[in-house]
């Protein structure tokens, strides 16, 4: 167990939903768009059906070791050697993953709300505020995700019905996009949307029913990922979109009813810095306690302090969004399918390997 | 003790948070200049004239019943770009220029057909403006255009713009003409634009006022400042013309200004809009004129809305897309001026059948008009792109140099009902 106390289903369904909206919002779409043209959507529902059967086979393998975490699990599969190994990578891509979302969030809160505020202020202010959540505790934040989790709901179902009269269908058209082989070949790969389910394997054992979690977790992203694609697709029209990349954004700026609801975007920008900060505070809250885990650090709130820090000096060194950007295309497309869905394969697998061998050693002597 | 370490810590970093906030940008809204209206012409060299409306928000609200024309001032400067622009406007003016409640943004024909790409980007990118603000093309000077307008009827001339820009909900004189529209369509392949073409000539008037204000601009090469809109027009309009011949006379629609790219190639007249509002699916409500059914010279008065969406079918023969194009409308025979009984099937029949012709001729000649420039304003290439299966296939099709070599067959089934209307016949004794 890396952290002590239960989840509720609801809690770790909401903070799941949560940490989705991040890489929805923001770049995913975009970095769609590049790869996979106006076929955006279809890949959007195939890579749900893929990552659904992927995830659907990994936690049936994984269902035997639900009251342990993937650093037990490598321990069973490796021994300690396993479990530092592993520890390190994760804690190695939810720090890269928080300075990159750190960095883009600076990048985008100039941009479009404080212009003219040093870039040093908006990184340190928040990381201030990401670390109090993470000296409150990560039960906190789970259950500050099931606050925020109903406005998202609610949120994304009123873009839904306000941007319905924008909809063009002819912009899903040409059916395949980019091509045929680059949708179905290429777009198996890229299910970085439901990278935030790869979460469960650390919140296993505090989890009272993995299976129902999982698969409400799992239908939670679905919605949040289907129907942010359905609109931003929907809407706006290929070409166009390939340039920016805060999609969601310009989408909010459509939305109004008469002279009364104008400017929609400030609510959405609230729960963007929202989902950000829970994003970056699980993300920083976890590996630290990794990092307790395996080297049996007693008193990790000091680590905690360093841990921002370190997040807020590398997030400083990359300020070129062109660098981030890059940076979120290797870390999310390319390294994230391996982390979440291969890495975890390859330790359940040799775990298993491992234990029906002892099993069969432990029958032999006995007989 | 361990939690009364984190409070302490806690309690101090949230502190902390009030001591590291500044007050030294704050933005005072009594200290903003809003822009309503932004015009840009050819100025000297690579600088444009870009001209700010301005509105000033004390007297919208203290001039009650009075009409808008005093509530704005207008601010010219040279400048390469908007943001240039902005700062010289801020060097002149006791405030800090706003962009937020932008409603109009008018270029004029001489720069509109030279190349609005850049133009567009920098303000599509600017988050302040909104994506669906009105983009305009002035056949004369945007300066002119911008100090002369008065908004009789409206005392705010923000929302004045909001009024007279969403006249395509109950009018067939107008057409949508947004940023984000405009935008995606001089992005896309598949379609081209058409935004709204303005006209601010007096009546009478031919000689080309831009070109004498843009001079002087450019001979001073000075920033300009007009209080008001109205001085010039109304002395010009003398004492006699009413309110409403003075808002004719000096701006009006005059139709749509045709863009291949970022470029402006044509216009399509006044009543060719209404073809293209059928056309986008976008016909609210519009009134159309045909002939009497029955008696030679009389005309019956219709008016249309357009309920359904058109039907593309599109049909690729040897590479050339055949599209066949089924518009169904409602019309409601709004009067006569014939004694023709309208309740009679059989003329209720040949006025239908008129009507049909009419419409018929109005959208195919809205379509060899576009095919003569080449531009595809209605974006048909939209319906197009569906009979392909990748977008490699639909680029090789290269439907913007195809447009002009499409064949188009238009089916329109006009919906009457006559049941509404109440007839005061007079017989001619």
């Amino acid at each position: 167990m890396i952290f002590k106390g239960f989840l509720e289903n609801f809690e770790c369904i909401a903070t799941l939903g949560c940490m989705t909206i991040i890489p929805i919002i923001l770049t995913l779409p975009t970095f769609s768009a590049h790869y996979f043209g106006t076929a955006s959507f279809l890949y959007a529902v195939y890579s749900s059906i893929v990552a659904g059967i992927l995830f659907f086979i990994l936690f049936k393998f994984f269902s035997k070791y639900k009251n342990k975490d993937i650093l037990d699990v490598a321990e069973i599969a490796g021994g300690k050697l396993l479990k530092y190994i592993t520890g390190l990578i994760v804690v190695l891509y939810l720090m890269t993953a928080a300075v990159i979302t750190l960095s883009e969030f600076n990048e985008n809160v100039r941009n479009i709300l404080f212009d003219e505020a040093p870039s040093i202020y908006i990184s340190l202010l928040f990381i201030i505020t990401v670390l109090i959540g993470c000296l409150i505790g990560l039960k906190g934040i789970f259950r500050a995700s099931t606050i925020l989790a109903p406005f998202m709901i609610i949120g994304f179902i009123g873009m839904f019905f306000a941007l319905v009269p924008s909809i063009d269908l002819t912009n899903f058209t040409p059916v395949f996009g980019n091509g045929i082989s680059d949708l179905f070949i290429g777009g198996a790969y890229k299910i970085s949307g439901y990278e935030s389910l790869a979460l469960l394997f650390l919140i296993a054992p505090n989890i009272k029913n993995f299976d129902k979690t999982a698969r409400n977790s799992f239908f939670m992203i679905a919605f949040f990922l289907l129907s942010a694609f359905f609109l931003i697709f929907g809407v706006m029209s290929y070409p166009s979109l390939t340039d920016n990349y805060l999609p969601f954004f310009e989408l909010t700026k459509l939305i109004s009813y008469g002279r009364f609801v104008q400017r929609v975007e400030s609510i959405f920008v609230l729960l963007w810095l929202i989902a950000t900060f829970i994003y970056l505070t699980i993300g920083i809250s976890f590996s630290v306690l990794i990092l307790k885990k395996i080297f049996n650090i007693k008193n990790s709130k000091i680590f905690l302090v360093i841990a921002c820090i370190i997040v807020l000096i590398l997030s400083r060194v990359l300020t070129s969004y062109i660098d981030i950007l890059k940076f979120r295309e290797i870390v999310s497309i390319y390294l994230s399918p391996l982390l979440i869905v291969v890495y975890p394969f390859i330790l359940i697998l040799l775990a298993n390997l491992k234990n029906s061998k002892n099993n069969k050693e432990t029958n032999y002597a006995t007989q | 003790m361990q939690h009364n370490k984190s409070f302490k810590l806690i309690l101090l970093l949230l502190l902390s948070l009030f001591l590291t906030t500044g007050c030294y940008n704050k933005k005072e809204l009594d200290n903003l200049a809003y822009v309503i209206g932004i015009g840009a012409d050819i100025g000297s060299g690579d600088n444009l004239d870009i001209t700010y409306q301005i509105a000033i928000p004390l007297k919208v609200s203290s001039n009650e019943g009075k009409t808008g024309e005093e509530n704005f001032t207008t601010y010219t400067v040279s400048a390469p770009s908007l943001y240039v622009g902005n700062s010289k406007v801020n060097a002149l003016t006791s405030k800090e220029v706003n962009l937020s409640h932008v409603k109009l943004i008018v270029y004029s024909e001489e720069l509109a057909k030279n190349d609005l790409s850049g133009h567009i980007n920098s303000l599509i990118s600017n988050v302040s403006i909104r994506p669906k603000t009105t983009v305009a093309i002035c056949k004369n000077s945007a300066k002119d255009f911008l100090k002369n307008i008065t908004p009789d009827l409206e005392s705010s001339p923000a929302r004045y713009y909001e009024l007279l820009f969403s006249s395509q909900n109950r009018t067939n004189e107008s057409a949508k003409s947004e940023l984000i529209d405009f935008y995606t369509a001089t992005t896309s392949i598949e379609r081209d634009s058409a935004i709204i073409l303005l006209s601010n000539k007096k009546s009478g008037d031919d000689s080309d006022t831009s070109k004498k204000s843009g001079n002087s601009n450019d001979s001073q090469n000075s920033e300009q400042n007009s209080t008001g809109s109205s001085s010039e027009g109304q002395s010009s309009q003398g004492s006699s013309s009413s309110q409403g011949d003075k808002e004719n006379s000096q701006k009006k629609f005059a139709g749509l200004a045709v863009f291949k790219g970022s470029k402006m190639v044509g216009e399509i007249p006044q009543d060719l809009i209404m073809s293209h509002l059928i056309l986008t699916n976008e016909l609210k409500q519009g009134d159309i004129t045909v002939y009497d059914a029955k008696e030679d010279g009389k005309l019956a008065s219709i008016f249309l809305r357009q309920e359904k969406k058109c039907k593309y079918d599109v049909t690729m023969k040897n590479d050339i897309p055949e599209i066949n194009i089924k518009i169904k409308l409602t019309g409601h025979l709004r009067s006569s001026t014939s004694t023709t009984d309208y309740l009679d099937k059989e003329n209720k029949n040949i006025l239908t059948s008129n009507i049909e012709k009419e419409i018929k001729t109005l959208v195919e000649k809205y379509i060899q008009l576009t095919q003569s420039y080449n531009t595809d304003t209605a974006g048909i290439g939209r319906y197009v792109k569906q009979e392909f299966l990748t977008w490699d296939e639909f680029e090789k099709l290269k439907w913007n140099e195809q447009y002009k070599n499409a064949r188009f067959n238009i089916n329109v089934d006009v919906d009457l009902n006559v049941s509404r209307i109440i007839f005061h016949r007079i017989s001619n004794i």
